[in-house]
C-alpha cells in the first residue's frame, strides 16, 4: 500500500512539475500553454487545466512578456461573442478548472514581443488560499501553434 | 388477366413508382449545411478601405464567392479560430479556392489600424483582405449586415473588449448575400457549401 502511494505521489510530482515549489506542491497545473501570435496581434491566450486540493483563488497574474495578464471569460450566445474580465478565478477544492478555447482563459495583453511557436513565456499566478496566505506560482509555458493546442482541428 | 399476371403488373407499377421517387430525389438540389438566407433585402454592399489603403465595395469582388467576417485583432480566441477555418476552407477547395475571397472587417477601427490589419489578415491566408473605415463607416456596414457589436468600457489600463456577432456571411459570385455560417461551423460544412455555391 505504502509503495503504491509513494509511486502515485511520484507520478503526481512528474505530472505537475510545472507548478513551482513556492506553491508547496499544492497547485496542480497541466497542459499549460500560450498560443503563438499572428503578426499584428498584440494579445495572446493562455490555456491550462488547474486544480487546488484546498479552496483557493487566483487573484492576479503577470508576465514579463506582457503589460498585463487578464482573466477573461468568453461566452457565445445567439451568435454574439462576449468577453468579460474576471477579477479573480475561484478554484474550488479538488475541482479541475479548465482554461480552454471558447471559455475561460488568461490573456496576455500588450505583448512586448510576438510569441513564436516553439518558444516559451514566463507567467506568475498570485494565489490566495483559504488560510488567507498569498503564494506565487511561477510557470514556464511552452508557446504552441493554435492548431496543435486544439483537438479536432487538424486537417 | 390471370392472378399471376395481375401480381406482376402491380409489382411493375410499384417499381415504376419507386423509380420515380428515386429520380425525383436525385433531381432535388443539394441542401446547404449552413443557414440559407437567399433573398434577404439587406447586406447588399459596403464602402470601406482595405489594408493597403484602397477603397473597396462589394462589387469589386464580383465573380468570386465572398466570405465576410466581422471581428477585431484584440480578440485572442474566437476571431483567429474563425479566420483560420476560413483559410483552411479556401485551401481545401484547391483550384476553386481561387474564386473565394476572404474578407475581415474590423469592428475596432480605433486599435486596428491599416498597418495592423496589413500584418494580421494576410497571415491567415495571403489572399485575404482586411477592411476598416471610420467609426461611423464601420457602424454603417455592421448595421447593413445586421451585425451586432458593442465596445465595452475600458479597464484601468485602457484595455477594452468588443462584443460582436461571430458569424461568416457568404455572398455569391453575383453579389447576392446567400449564407449565414455560425461561428462554430466546421471546415467540412464551409467547404461543402462554398462548392455548392460556386
Amino acid at each position: 500500500m505504502q509503495k503504491a502511494g509513494f509511486t502515485r505521489s511520484l507520478f503526481g510530482i512528474a505530472a505537475f512539475a510545472a507548478a513551482s515549489a513556492l506553491a508547496g506542491g499544492a497547485l496542480q497545473v497541466r497542459d499549460a500553454r500560450a498560443i503563438a501570435t499572428v503578426p499584428g496581434q498584440s494579445v495572446a491566450a493562455v490555456y491550462m487545466t488547474i486544480a487546488s486540493p484546498s479552496a483557493a483563488r487566483i487573484v492576479s497574474a503577470k508576465s514579463d512578456a506582457a503589460e498585463s495578464v487578464q482573466i477573461h471569460v468568453m461566452s457565445m450566445q445567439d451568435g454574439i461573442m462576449r468577453m468579460r474580465r474576471l477579477d479573480v478565478l475561484d478554484l474550488p477544492a479538488g475541482r479541475e478548472i479548465r482554461l480552454a478555447p471558447g471559455g475561460t482563459h488568461l490573456m496576455l495583453a500588450g505583448l512586448k514581443h510576438p510569441l513564436r511557436a516553439g518558444g516559451a513565456v514566463e507567467l506568475s499566478l498570485a494565489v490566495v488560499g483559504a488560510d488567507g496566505e498569498r503564494r506565487v506560482v511561477r510557470l514556464n509555458l511552452p508557446v504552441v501553434d493554435a492548431r496543435l493546442g486544439q483537438a479536432g482541428h487538424h486537417d | 388477366m390471370t392472378d399471376r399476371r395481375r401480381r406482376l403488373a402491380i409489382r411493375g407499377a410499384g417499381l415504376t413508382a419507386l423509380a420515380l421517387v428515386l429520380s425525383s430525389c436525385a433531381r432535388k438540389p443539394e441542401r446547404f449545411l449552413t443557414t440559407d438566407i437567399t433573398g434577404v433585402d439587406w447586406g447588399r454592399d459596403f464602402r470601406l478601405t482595405d489594408h493597403t489603403g484602397m477603397p473597396r465595395t462589394l462589387a469589386d469582388f464580383r465573380g468570386k464567392a465572398v466570405m465576410l467576417f466581422f471581428g477585431y485583432t484584440h480578440c485572442p480566441d474566437q476571431c483567429p479560430t474563425t479566420l483560420a477555418k476560413m483559410a483552411r476552407a479556401v485551401d481545401r477547395l484547391g483550384e476553386d479556392g481561387k474564386r473565394v475571397q476572404g474578407l475581415f472587417v474590423t469592428v475596432d477601427p480605433k486599435r486596428d489600424t491599416q498597418d495592423i490589419l496589413a500584418q494580421y489578415v494576410p497571415a491567415f491566408h495571403p489572399g485575404f483582405i482586411g477592411l476598416r473605415g471610420s467609426e461611423s463607416e464601420v457602424a454603417q456596414t455592421a448595421q447593413d449586415f445586421k451585425v451586432f457589436f458593442a465596445r465595452q468600457r475600458p479597464d484601468a489600463s485602457g484595455f477594452y473588449t468588443v462584443d460582436h456577432l461571430a458569424a461568416i456571411f457568404v455572398i455569391d459570385p453575383q453579389g447576392r448575400l446567400r449564407l449565414y455560417m455560425k461561428g462554430d461551423s466546421d471546415v467540412d460544412a464551409i467547404v461543402h457549401d462554398l462548392k455548392l455555391l460556386l
